[in-house]
């Protein structure tokens, strides 16, 4: 009995010593013809008879386990002389294999961070078609066909229809879709008869920001804009009002936000002036109401549009509009 | 606008700063300050009489003179001397290329020997200005003099005159709607010369160069007071009268300008007895205009309605400072005033003697506009006691429920321009921010919900990009795109036709990418497309996918897109958007041989998926294998209610079958060997084998059906019997499996 267990013990002593590289070996040792379990075999007929049976069971146990320990070992090293060959794997200075990977426009970046911040806010969203008719684009906004305003305009046109110029050509179909209160963001593509600059794009992306509703005046503009540009350049904001003219909105005006670059002082990107102008504002015009079916007399409301390509390019520092227009990749995928 | 500052504070009696103006201005009106210069001469810079008959002198004191060089000049005028370097200076040397000719001494022709900073009143500012289109009233200096003073309350020095003629009716007339005043001045003894050095000045800081003394005079009109005015011949206008009309559709006048312009019914004329003399407030007609042998004029002060300008200025294609200043709004009041003080400062110049006044229609110096003080007070966020104290300090008048203002504010007719006045008035620093409260439920069209979708799944595995819409002649020829929408009035060919699909324009940015040196790219982009339909365009959303180059980019591993990259990612796509999509092998006009397919959702056509064909990249020089899909935003559902899987209880037994079956047919026919098996959850092609072993035109697809319960474990039994089935029907579809 006390042989076998010797053994035992003498084997796991062996396996640590031998290891994976002598597997062979200790195979030799203890499983050929002439090792230590056949000489342990060869003994059995000597053992007293009453001893053989149990004495043979435990060997064939203790055998079992030493060919399973051996296979393991000698497999462990082969898969260790395999693993080795691939040796140029276990380099983690070398770059990966990586599948494609994509990015979400800036533009739309920017967009949705202030999608998000309009969705807080409690906005709705809402679109309409790029090839607009007259009516949408320009009537309904007041521009009458000879309005002087329409100068302002330099508008693609298809047969009877426009390519729209601004988001605002959605503020009627919002509100005869949506009616009244309404609190939307209308974005979308909008084009103009411009060619291709570092400052001008034929086709560029914007929203209105439109609220209609009982009582609404100048001060609410006032407080949405602030909250707004505040929440997007994640400080507080002091915005300034210029008087300003837009068939569509009375009053009207331009809104400037204090650099949030350099705070006033003046830099390049406010054009040392201290203030960047961000966007035409105003309360909705009474007409434009009507056009909506909503009675002016009883409800009011205030318009804004936001270029997202402004904002995106303030955002991130970007001075060539074409750089969010052209496609290329490796820029796009830089931000 | 262009002006000098003096010009303007010449209006005011209170001496204000440039700078105080400005910020006013900017705070508080509709106008944008465009350019500034500050104009100043040295005080050694002085004009000096040239004294010689020679003009080559002029006298610096009774003994020495100064020799001219660069010119010669006329004895008795006078030129800027820079008395310090002892010599002629350019107005360019002097820093006022913006009045003078740059290249030229300053020379006047009555003057006195003062220093030329005196006698241009320097230091000054010319100031550049522009005007937003609603504000007529403040697009002349003597305007925007009335405003600056109503807003700082300084006291300003109103036109007048004292100059009276004989008025009368008659030979003016007006037929048309389009005019409110006429007024007609006659001049008698009338010489057209050049103008005194004072008007050339004033029309020098206006930036308008001096023509004779009655266009300058008109000029100075326009640009002082915003008064257009047009001197017609009086001894050329037939019948010797004049009337105001829309013009008949055969008439046809030859302008100023010496172009033939065809008028009809929309275009407003002045006429005399039988022609057009002018279209009105647009521009005036070369035969009835004044010239040099001019002996009578007949000065027109007119306030024409601004439509009536802007179509007949449209109609023709001519816009003039007049038409422009038309469309904005001229006071509708002032013509009498303003005819008058024109023959006063004629009658002083010597330019020729006022003696008749006619009159038609009727000035008005007010206008009535309703307001409802409640609504004023809601829309500008203000108190009501604020809109009474700017109606008091603009000195306007509350009758009723009317208030009463001047008429020149064409702008001002409704309760929202009273509060824009108002927020004007107090300025928006004034007006509180006041939070938004009222609660409005949240929607959202299904187009924009769609793509916000599919935008955060597609920029997982590749890059958006957002291009142009627009394609040019040659994009169209290349693609040979037959069915697209040309636009009417192209700002060139370069951007004359809306893309027909997505394909067309990421295939210019797989290019412009290619240029760059950026050859391996995935992208995609959501946009319209625009399909002639009938005789109008059908508008759709699309999302495009373009693959290139190389899906494993490591220099390692380097392995290019293949269909099946290319369709994995799309599959990625769209499982997680919650759709299962049908994928069909299918010819396309755009791709290359069999490599194309239709994609279906519901049984409708999605889109298309394929290699774009290499004649069309080849077209463009764009290298490499092209992957391109693109579906309709339409045709898939907005909303997707996702059916959850729940863990697994029991394990699944497989089986494999080996089928051998034509190489033309899709794997996908294979689905019908599981049809009705329940037992079978999913099926997966694990190989696909090509061989002699199997014969020409034959392939071997190996498919493995895996078999489950979800309440237990399947028993091999079970696996067995559905196992022969299949294998009946692989019989049946005319396949056999491999042996």
């Amino acid at each position: 009995m006390n042989e076998l267990e010797e053994v035992a013990r003498q084997f796991e002593a062996d396996l640590l010593e031998f290891g994976a590289a002598r597997a062979e070996e200790l195979r030799i040792k203890y499983l050929s013809k002439k090792g230590i379990i056949s000489k342990l075999i060869e003994k059995i007929p000597t053992l007293p008879p009453d001893q053989r049976r149990d004495f043979g069971k435990r060997l064939n146990e203790l055998k079992s386990r030493i060919e399973a320990s051996i296979k393991q070992l000698a497999e462990a090293q082969s898969d260790r002389v395999s693993f080795e060959v691939k040796l140029l794997d276990n380099d983690l200075t070398l770059e990966g294999k990586r599948p494609p990977v994509g990015n979400k426009h800036v533009l739309f970046k920017a967009r949705d961070e202030l999608f998000e911040i309009f969705k807080h806010m409690g906005f709705s969203f809402f679109d309409g078609p790029e090839l607009e008719t007259d009516f949408y684009n320009f009537e309904a906004l007041n521009f009458p066909p000879y309005h002087p305003a329409r100068d302002m305009q330099d508008t693609l046109m298809v047969g009877d229809m426009v390519l729209r110029t601004h988001s605002s050509a959605m503020q009627v179909r919002a509100l005869q879709a949506l009616g009244v209160p309404l609190k939307a963001i209308l974005p979308g593509r909008v084009y103009r008869r411009e060619e291709v600059s570092a400052r001008k794009y034929p086709v560029f992306y914007q929203f209105d920001a439109l609220v209609v509703g009982e009582g609404i005046g100048v001060g609410h503009l006032k407080w949405t804009l602030e909250t707004f540009l505040s929440a997007f350049f994640k400080k507080k904001v002091e915005v300034r009002f210029r008087p300003s003219y837009f068939p569509f909105v009375e009053p009207g005006n331009e809104v400037d936000v204090r650099c949030v670059f350099c705070g006033g002082k003046g830099c390049n990107v406010c054009g040392g002036t201290g203030w960047l102008e961000i966007l035409g504002a105003g309360l909705v015009h009474p007409k434009v109401l009507e056009y909506g079916g909503v009675d002016p007399k009883r409800f009011s409301g205030f318009a804004f549009g936001v270029g997202v390509d402004r904002m995106t390019m303030l955002k991130y520092g970007i001075n060539d509009i074409r750089l969010l227009y052209e496609g290329d990749v490796r820029f796009l995928s830089s931000l | 606008m262009r002006f000098a500052y003096s010009q303007l504070s010449r209006f005011w009696k209170e001496a204000v700063s440039w700078e105080q103006v400005k910020a006013y201005l900017e705070k508080h009106l509709e106008v944008e300050v465009e350019n500034e210069i500050a104009l100043d001469v040295a005080p050694s810079v002085k004009l000096l009489r040239v004294e010689t008959e020679d003009g080559k002198h002029v006298a610096k004191d009774e003994n020495t003179t100064i020799p001219i060089q660069t010119c010669t000049l006329e004895e008795g005028c006078y030129v800027a001397v820079d008395l310090g370097a002892g010599d002629i200076p350019t107005a360019r040397q002097l820093g006022l290329e913006e009045l003078f000719a740059a290249d030229e001494p300053i020379v006047f022709k009555d003057a006195n020997c003062v220093p030329l900073k005196e006698y241009l009143g320097l230091p000054d500012t010319l100031v550049k200005l522009s005007v937003l289109p609603n504000r007529g009233d403040l697009s002349h200096v003597f305007g925007l003099a009335r405003e600056v003073a109503l807003g700082l309350g300084l006291t300003l020095a109103e036109p007048h005159v004292s100059l009276d003629v004989p008025k009368g009716n008659g030979r003016v007339s007006i037929s048309t709607e389009g005019c409110l005043v006429y007024v007609g001045l006659l001049l008698e003894d009338v010489r057209v010369t050049e103008s005194p050095d004072w008007l050339k000045l004033e029309l020098a800081k206006y930036g308008q160069r001096s023509i004779n003394n009655v266009v300058d005079l008109t000029n100075y009109f326009l640009f002082t007071y915003g008064q257009p005015m047009h001197a017609f011949d009086f001894d050329k206008l037939q019948g010797q009268r004049v009337v105001v009309r829309q013009a008949r559709s055969n008439e046809s006048i030859i302008t100023l300008g010496g172009e033939e312009a065809h008028l009809d019914e929309n275009c407003m004329v002045i006429a005399d007895e039988f022609r057009p003399v002018a279209v009105a407030g647009v521009i005036g007609g070369k035969e009835s205009a004044t010239t040099p042998e001019t002996k009578r004029v007949l000065l027109e002060v007119a306030c024409f309605a601004p439509p009536y300008v802007a179509t007949s200025s449209r109609r023709l294609g001519i816009r003039t400072d007049a038409s422009m200043l038309f469309e904005r709004g001229v006071s509708p009041a002032g013509q009498t005033l303003m005819g008058l003080m024109f023959g006063e400062m004629a009658q002083k110049m010597g330019m020729g003697t006022p003696v008749a006044l006619w009159i038609a229609g009727s000035e008005q110096s007010s206008k009535r506009v309703m307001f409802d003080i409640d609504r004023v007070s809601k829309l500008s966020s203000l108190p009501t006691q604020v809109f009474f104290e700017m109606v008091q300090k603009r000195g306007w008048n509350i009758e009723g429920s009317e208030v009463v203002i001047p008429s020149y504010r064409w702008d001002v007719n409704l309760d929202d321009d009273l509060a824009d006045e108002l927020v004007k008035y107090v300025g928006y620093d004034a007006v509180p921010s006041l939070p938004l409260t009222e609660y409005v439920g949240f929607s959202e069209t299904p187009t924009l919900a769609k793509e916000r979708r599919l935008r955060e799944l597609s920029s997982q595995y590749f890059q958006e990009v957002f291009l142009v819409s627009l394609l040019s002649d040659r994009d169209v020829e290349l693609q040979k795109l037959t069915e697209v929408v040309a636009v009417d009035n192209p700002v060139s060919m370069e951007l004359a036709f809306l893309r027909p699909n997505l394909r067309s324009t990421l295939i210019k940015a797989a290019l412009l990418n290619q240029n760059r040196f950026k050859e391996n790219i995935h992208i995609f982009e959501i946009g319209s497309v625009f399909v002639p339909d009938g005789n109008g365009v059908r508008e759709e959303r699309h999302i495009g996918f373009l693959a290139k180059g190389l899906y494993w980019e490591s220099a390692l591993d380097r392995e290019t897109w293949t269909y099946r990259h290319f369709k994995g990612l799309l599959e990625n796509i769209f499982t997680s958007y919650g759709v299962s999509l049908e994928w069909e092998n299918h010819q396309l006009p755009w791709a290359e041989g069999n490599y194309g397919g239709v994609v279906k959702y519901g049984g409708f056509v999605l889109g298309e998926v394929g290699i774009v064909k290499s004649q069309i990249c080849q077209a463009y020089d764009l290298k490499g294998t092209v992957f391109f899909a693109e579906f309709n935003l339409a045709v898939l559902p907005h909303e997707v209610n996702k059916q959850p899987q729940w863990p697994l209880k029991y394990p699944y037994s497989w089986r494999d079958f080996s089928i051998v079956m034509p190489v033309s047919e899709p794997v996908s026919s294979l689905s019908i060997l599981f049809e009705g098996e329940a037992l079978v959850r999913e099926w997966t092609v694990v190989d696909i084998y090509h061989g002699e072993k199997i014969g020409n035109g034959y392939k071997s697809v190996t498919v493995r059906a895996y078999m489950g319960e979800d309440e237990r474990t399947v028993t091999s039994d079970e696996v067995d019997i559905a196992a022969r089935r299949i294998i009946e029907r692989i019989k049946d579809a005319g396949w056999h499996l491999r042996s």
